[in-house]
């Protein structure tokens, strides 16, 4: 429970200092319009720590917190561990209207028709289905061409789930009506992904922080790696991008959450404009 | 009615930020701020800016990469970039010019001298 | 060959990817005779990809040639190599001050100013010297620069020092810098010194108004919160929320404080229609701290039916330090028409 006096005490200029360590550190970017859902959760860190000012607390963060281990139960708590279907739905639009368009476009031009998207930390594998489903709607064509989306995780339990490719109520309850209908299959209370499009994934062991394994991965021209970083430090964060600039295609995209900027890790992508749609690619 | 011009300032110091961006404020300024270059580079993209302020040492993205990059976009060919450094040779510069700033202050500059600077490069432009 | 040797060999190809796992390799074998074969390549390498696992490497190999040549990258005409080299002695932490003690002596003013970046934030012992020289330095920033990390790690040994440099014919920007150090290591020496600096600090600038108001947030007393309350509405809507953030924070120190009723007015006007968005949140937080009277507590049940999301918000945590009998049932009342999830969790929490 907690207790008010934290609580009351704790004031915008806190948790604006609060969210420029959660920037500089984690590279994830945080709303005001969060404040409220800030200060409860640094209120609980508070508790735990069994602190009652938050001057201190907010020293401890920023200044003697070498380790980053407070910053990552703060971490733990701000951010959702959960994942659906269609999750951060603006990113997907600015991915399926005008990057995928874009690199496909250039493939053609090349006499290329491969398309290679590599889903770093896929959790259960709602997200590489969701781009499975988008790529089959808006580049028909897919069937002719040899597309794979790899899906990679270090946890095998939810590697097996990505092979199973079936969903409970929660994880498709923002999958689009259309999207439901042509590519899910309600099966009792759940959801089967159909096997045409669940055929475009393919799920793999990888250990983000295995260096070797990581330099095996080559030739893509897509990577999301959404809400993963953050549970990195620094130098492990930064040799993560490094990496996945190696094994992008000249052309190729990077995505990371919505609120997490890759341009907090490494100056090495270029950033581009899309319309409202704000994306880094590998130049 | 008048419309506010928009100034993006681009500094790794929290301090730096503040005390220009009241400095800005009171001269009738809106202001935007940006903790280096690549975090310059977003806030630039998603916003409208009519002139930015730019220090030179920083961690992940330095001032004269930020400014190149701008400057390789076509939109912000014409946009004034001042750099606000504390760095005062003239070899500083020099690089600053090459890459496309268009005034170098150095740090620390009196308030006045910053906004006089500012009317300057906006009106010129 | 030796792997360094192998290495060091892929270190020089032409293949940009060979070149980014070879320097990366040399980071993990640790050795430090890896150094020099990744500083030599920083002299040519063009790419900025290989030049930031160059980095990253010269950070993973524990010695002291590691930071010997990172030193001497600060004085680099290239700003990404100057500047990637400060993060590498940053990373380093108190390993590289004893180092950094030697080059603060020898160096130019450009990199005295690097090395005090490279300290920021960092309370690690050991620092006195560099401090100590820092704030006597004939160059303006490096002693701002110095005056900024002394507040931000609560350095109190040289409060004294700060509280010297506020001088009349100071540049303004240190005089800032010092007061916004004192937020954190003032006491009542510093408010002395702060009000001797400013007798009138109704005629400071906007800016530097700004910097005195934190020092007051963390200082000031009954005295302070009577003048601070007089700016409210005179100087521009971009102070209104420091202005109201010092109230509060006096408040906190000095609880039976009383407003008077041309402050609880303004706050009220504020509440209705401020400028920014925050300092309507922040002028309901402070009439619920400042007045039990019914007709606040009246004003504060009214505003969370507010059409702006921030006024309902400070209504609820307002109402809830009001620790007036039956406010759970009056914020419970506003549950079923509530719709955003922050204000949702305040009139639940």
């Amino acid at each position: 429970m907690l207790t008010n006096a934290p609580l009351q005490t704790i004031t915008a200029e806190h948790l604006e200092r609060l969210g420029q360590q959660i920037y500089h550190k984690l590279g994830l970017y945080f709303d005001e319009k969060k404040n409220y859902f800030l200060k409860t959760r640094v209120a609980k860190r508070m508790a735990a720590l069994g602190m009652d000012n938050p001057d201190d607390y907010v020293f401890m963060v920023s200044y003697a917190d070498a380790s980053g281990l407070e910053m990552q139960e703060l971490a733990n708590l701000v951010t959702t561990n959960e994942t659906y279907m269609f999750r951060e739905y603006d990113q997907l639009q600015g991915f399926a209207n005008y990057c995928l368009p874009e690199v496909l476009s250039a493939k053609q031009d090349r006499g290329d028709k491969t398309l290679r998207i590599w889903c770093a930390g896929c959790s259960s594998g709602e997200e590489a289905y969701t781009l499975a489903m988008i790529i089959q709607e808006v580049f028909p064509q897919s069937q002719s061409w040899d597309c794979k989306i790899t899906a990679t995780d270090i946890d095998e339990n939810m590697l097996r789930k990505v092979a199973a490719a079936r969903y409970g109520q929660r994880s498709i309850n923002d999958v689009p009506q259309e999207y439901k209908d042509k590519y899910l299959i309600a099966e009792g209370e759940e959801y089967a992904v159909r096997r045409r499009t669940a055929a475009l994934v393919e799920p793999r062991y990888l250990n983000l922080n295995d260096r070797m394994a990581l330099r095996a991965m080559r030739g893509f021209d897509f990577i999301f790696c959404r809400n993963v970083l953050i549970y990195f430090d620094d130098l492990s964060r930064k040799s993560v991008v490094d990496h996945f600039y190696n094994a992008l295609n000249p052309g190729g995209y990077i995505f990371l959450g919505h609120s997490e900027s890759i341009g907090r890790v490494t100056s090495a992508f270029t950033l581009k404009k899309f319309e409202n749609h704000l994306v880094y690619v590998k130049e | 009615m008048i419309t506010k011009k928009t100034i993006l300032i681009v500094d790794d110091s929290e301090f730096v930020r503040s005390y220009h961006s009241y400095i800005l404020e009171e001269a009738n300024f809106q202001v935007i701020t940006a903790v280096d270059g690549s975090d310059g580079l977003e806030k630039l993209y998603a916003n409208s800016c009519d002139l930015v302020l730019s220090d030179i040492n920083m961690s992940n993205m330095d001032g004269y990469e930020f400014i190149r990059r701008v400057r390789t976009d076509k939109k912000y060919s014409a946009l004034p970039i001042i750099i606000v450094s504390t760095e005062s040779e003239a070899r500083d510069k020099m690089k600053g010019f090459e890459a496309g700033a268009n005034l170098y202050i150095v740090k620390p500059s009196s308030p006045e001298m910053m906004v006089e600077n500012i009317r300057m490069v906006l009106s010129a432009n | 060959m030796s792997s360094l040797k192998e290495y060091a060999t892929q270190l020089d190809g032409s293949d940009q990817a060979k070149r980014i796992y070879a320097a990366e390799d040399i980071g993990y074998l640790n050795d430090p005779d890896g150094v020099p074969f990744l500083l030599e390549r920083l002299d040519k390498e063009s790419s900025r990809a290989v030049r930031d696992v160059i980095f990253q490497a010269l950070i993973r190999i524990d010695a002291d040639a590691a930071i010997e040549g990172s030193i001497r990258l600060l004085g680099s005409t290239d700003p990404q190599i100057r500047n990637q080299a400060a993060d590498v002695l940053r990373n380093k932490g108190a390993r590289s001050i004893p180092f950094l003690n030697v080059a603060m002596r020898e160096g130019d003013k450009n990199t005295r100013k690097l090395i005090l970046d490279i300290l920021s934030g960092n309370p690690a012992s050991g620092t006195d010297e560099i401090y100590s020289a820092a704030l006597s330095d004939p160059d303006q920033n490096v002693v701002i620069t110095a005056v900024e990390n002394l507040g931000k790690i609560r350095a109190e040994a040289f409060r004294g020092r700060i509280e010297e440099l506020l001088q009349p014919d100071a540049h303004p920007m240190l005089i800032s810098a010092c007061l916004e150090a004192l937020v954190g290591i003032g006491h009542e020496t510093s408010l002395a010194a702060i009000r001797q600096l400013f007798p009138k600090f109704e005629k400071l600038p906007d800016f530097q108004l700004a910097s005195y108001l934190k020092a007051i947030a963390a200082l000031g007393s009954a005295r302070e919160f009577a003048e601070v309350a007089s700016q409210l509405y005179v100087r521009g809507s971009n102070l209104r929320p420091a202005i109201l953030s010092t109230l509060m924070a006096i408040h906190r120190r000095c609880p039976s404080l009383e407003a008077s009723e041309i402050l609880l007015s303004e706050l009220e006007t504020l509440v209705d229609s401020g400028d920014p968005p925050v300092c309507r949140y922040q002028a309901v937080r402070l009439l619920g701290l400042l007045s039990g009277r019914d007709d606040v507590y009246a004003h504060l049940v009214s505003w969370l039916s507010s059409t702006e999301r921030l006024v309902r918000l400070g209504a609820a945590e307002a109402i809830r330090v009001t620790g007036r009998p039956g406010l759970e049932l009056v914020l419970a009342a506003h549950l079923h028409e509530e719709t955003d999830d922050e204000v949702l969790e305040a009139l639940r929490c």
